[in-house]
């Protein structure tokens, strides 16, 4: 399956956000955005799910163009940067919603195996995140979008969570931003860069360097 | 489309305290009118509504988006089961009552 989204228009009152996007993204590859803080990425992302209207928008899912908000076709899922489960819902009740299992979830997470009847606010922030991630990535959907999923993370989760991506991309297509780069790169296979309200499809990460995305150096 | 329903279910239950308060005064005020009742609480929903994705709580409804269900289809779905529970519960206390 190939994404595509193009021709975004986005003002906030009189300032434009987003004016020249073009970005792709394709099953089996992992298609990260990066940019400065307030560039548009999340709003990028909202408008690619349907939460967030702009004045155009084309989205194409193998070169159909899609009428219908994403999330209205089902074929996608969304990891907003806030937390999205009720705080007074039992965790076992939400992996029946998202017809996740809950034994899969603890092979990969046994630390967690007491929560099953817990409820969300009883989680830590950080727990709280990474049942959130582990619900978007394992949903049965094919296409993820993920804003900021690293996150409030620990080092070692990270790791984990890298290894799902990894590991779901194969069937998946995977779009993400996030604010730490070096895992950003790690894990992708095509990296844009929003700048200017405009994409650019970086070819050699140095580029990030280029750009004023990154001080000279920081890759080294 | 069973854990659409679920899912909706699951967002109507705070609103069914308010619900049953609300008819329990119509009753109070020997109003219990069914089209006057359900007047009021589509009034209140659109109200609610409006409040909710003005603010933060918008937040809230990501969950459903996540699951494939708009904010129309979320509300004007709590409208009717609740409109339904209404009407059952109104019949009920006018049978008894009257």
């Amino acid at each position: 399956m190939t994404f595509e989204i193009d021709n975004i228009e986005l003002y906030f009152k009189d300032k434009r956000i987003l004016n020249g996007i073009y970005l792709k993204a394709e099953t089996g590859k992992v298609t990260s955005i990066l940019g400065r803080n307030g560039s548009g990425k999340s709003c990028l992302i909202n408008i690619a799910f349907g939460t967030l209207k702009a004045k155009y928008c084309n989205i194409r899912i193998d070169n159909k163009p899609q009428k219908k908000k994403l999330y209205q076709t089902k074929k996608a899922t969304f990891l907003p940067q806030y937390n999205y489960t009720p705080n007074r819902a039992k965790i076992a009740s939400i992996f029946k919603l998202f017809k996740v299992k809950w034994s899969n979830f603890i092979e990969e997470f046994p630390e967690f195996s007491n929560y099953k009847h817990s409820k969300f606010n009883q989680l830590s922030g950080g727990q709280r995140r990474i049942i959130e991630i582990y619900l978007i990535l394992k949903k049965a959907s094919e296409i993820i979008l993920l804003d900021e999923p690293f996150s409030n993370i620990s080092p070692l989760y990270i790791e984990k969570i890298k290894q799902l991506i990894a590991i779901e991309k194969k069937q998946k297509v995977i779009i993400l931003t996030d604010h730490n780069y070096q895992d950003v790169i790690d894990i992708s296979d095509d990296i844009y860069l929003l700048k200017n309200g405009c994409t650019k499809l970086i070819k050699n990460i140095i580029e990030l360097e280029d750009y004023n995305y990154l001080n000279p150096g920081s890759l080294k | 489309m069973n854990n659409q329903l679920i899912s909706i279910f699951h967002f109507y239950k705070p609103f069914l305290t308010w619900s049953v308060i609300i008819n329990l005064l119509f009753v109070l005020l020997k109003t219990p009118d069914v089209i006057l009742v359900l007047i009021v609480k589509f009034l209140l929903l659109v109200f609610t509504y409006y409040i909710t994705i003005e603010t933060k709580g918008k937040h809230k409804l990501t969950l459903y988006k996540i699951l494939g269900i708009s904010d129309v289809k979320l509300f004007l779905a709590v409208y009717v089961i609740d409109a339904i529970i209404t009407f059952f519960f109104l019949k009920l206390i006018i049978y008894f009552f009257s």
